[in-house]
């Protein structure tokens, strides 16, 4: 995706934060990394007006560069984090939630409840024709309901836009495998800088191979939820692996 | 894999949700479990930008799916010219390891349209 390189050498990047607060620096660094704002703020596409998601977004990404502080690791990750945060607010604070229209919104936890109690009640994930006779919807209607409830976007379903904070968790002596996350060196401060929540799903999913249902119910959330945190905080890794690519 | 279904998207991450709807479609339709349904997207999206990341000359992307007694069977493939794939580093990197997490038997190939990913994931309850 060439549109979501940001072009960052790390060493003229910090040679020019290096001059702030010098106005042309700082137009450089806004113009460096003006593609990851664009980038960041299309994602958000159709939950409001194209325009005022990149200005929120450049304005968002000015604030990052003057509180970067070079000790908090990679720029990128900083900008991207803070960024979204700044285009989470707008979005929250413009509403955005009626724009999934009603009755997706409606659809997408009825399914998020069926599959839950399904799960409970079979002992295994449900296929979606089972979650169709439990709550009556078509399959269609359930792909829609899955569709908008796990899309990270959709983040008002069962959780209020901005509560992610939800129980914490210390890391036990189990977790040591923790360090073999971190051996990808290229995310590991990105990893060490994840909320506890986040950190444990994503070791569960993919060091202990639990099944999103099985975290779900270790949590104490629904599994809908934790297939919205799995792609968010994957989607993180990549931006900060290189700004969308591939992590890795 | 004969497949029976093969689409195919412009090589930008904003035409992955469409792959990601068919193939959650596909897998429901094969009796997939939400569990797996929910992997799958997330594979999808991992295979589709590795590849993407991989082979910048790509101009389209492409999912072909086919079915077997117990399996859904799809490979992800961008079109170009198979110029150095796979790199070296690909299986020993992180989004390696998590798209094996996510999905069976992940390898990658090359189809008729270029550098591939392929993988499989369990149909039925």
């Amino acid at each position: 995706m060439a549109e979501t390189q940001v072009p960052v050498d790390e060493a003229q990047v910090a040679a020019l934060f290096e001059k702030l607060p010098d106005p042309s620096a700082r137009e450089a660094l806004v113009e460096r990394f003006r593609p990851l704002a664009s980038y960041l703020a299309r994602r958000f596409r159709g939950r409001a007006e194209q325009e005022d998601l990149e200005q929120v977004a450049t304005l968002a990404l000015l604030k990052a560069i003057d509180r970067f502080e070079a000790d908090r690791g990679a720029f990128v990750a900083y900008a991207s984090v803070t960024i979204v945060g700044e285009l989470k607010r707008h979005l929250r604070d413009t509403g955005w939630a009626v724009r999934v229209p009603r009755r997706l919104q409606e659809i997408g936890l009825q399914v998020s409840r069926a599959v839950d109690e399904l799960t409970q009640e079979l002992g295994r994930s449900p296929s979606v024709p089972e979650l169709a006779s439990r709550t009556g919807l078509t399959d269609d209607e359930v792909l829609e309901g899955l569709d908008v409830g796990s899309a990270y976007q959709a983040q008002s379903l069962d959780a209020p836009i901005g509560d992610d904070d939800g129980p914490s968790f210390e890391l036990s002596e189990e977790d040591s495998s923790l360090a073999m996350l971190e051996e990808w060196t290229d995310v590991a401060e990105q990893l060490r800088e994840l909320p506890e929540r986040e950190r444990r799903i994503l070791y569960l999913r993919f060091f202990r191979n639990m099944s999103q249902s099985a975290i779900a119910e270790e949590i104490g959330i629904s599994q809908m939820h934790v297939s919205r945190l799995l792609a968010r905080t994957l989607w993180q890794l990549r931006v900060a692996a290189g700004a969308g690519a591939g992590a890795g | 894999m004969s497949a029976e279904v093969r689409v195919q998207v412009p090589a930008s991450g904003e035409f992955l949700q469409v792959l990601r709807n068919v193939v959650a479609a596909l897998a429901a339709r094969a009796g997939c479990s939400v569990d797996v349904l929910a992997d799958l997207r997330l594979a999808v999206d991992e295979a589709a930008l590795r590849l993407l990341h991989d082979v910048p000359a790509a101009d389209g992307v492409v999912v072909e799916a086919g079915r077997d007694a117990a399996s859904l069977a799809l490979s992800v493939a961008v079109t170009a010219a198979d110029d150095g794939w796979p790199r070296a580093e690909l299986t020993s990197s992180m989004g390696w390891h998590i798209l094996t997490s996510l999905v069976d038997d992940a390898e990658p190939t090359t189809t008729a349209d270029g550098p591939a990913i392929s993988f499989r994931v369990p149909t039925g309850g």
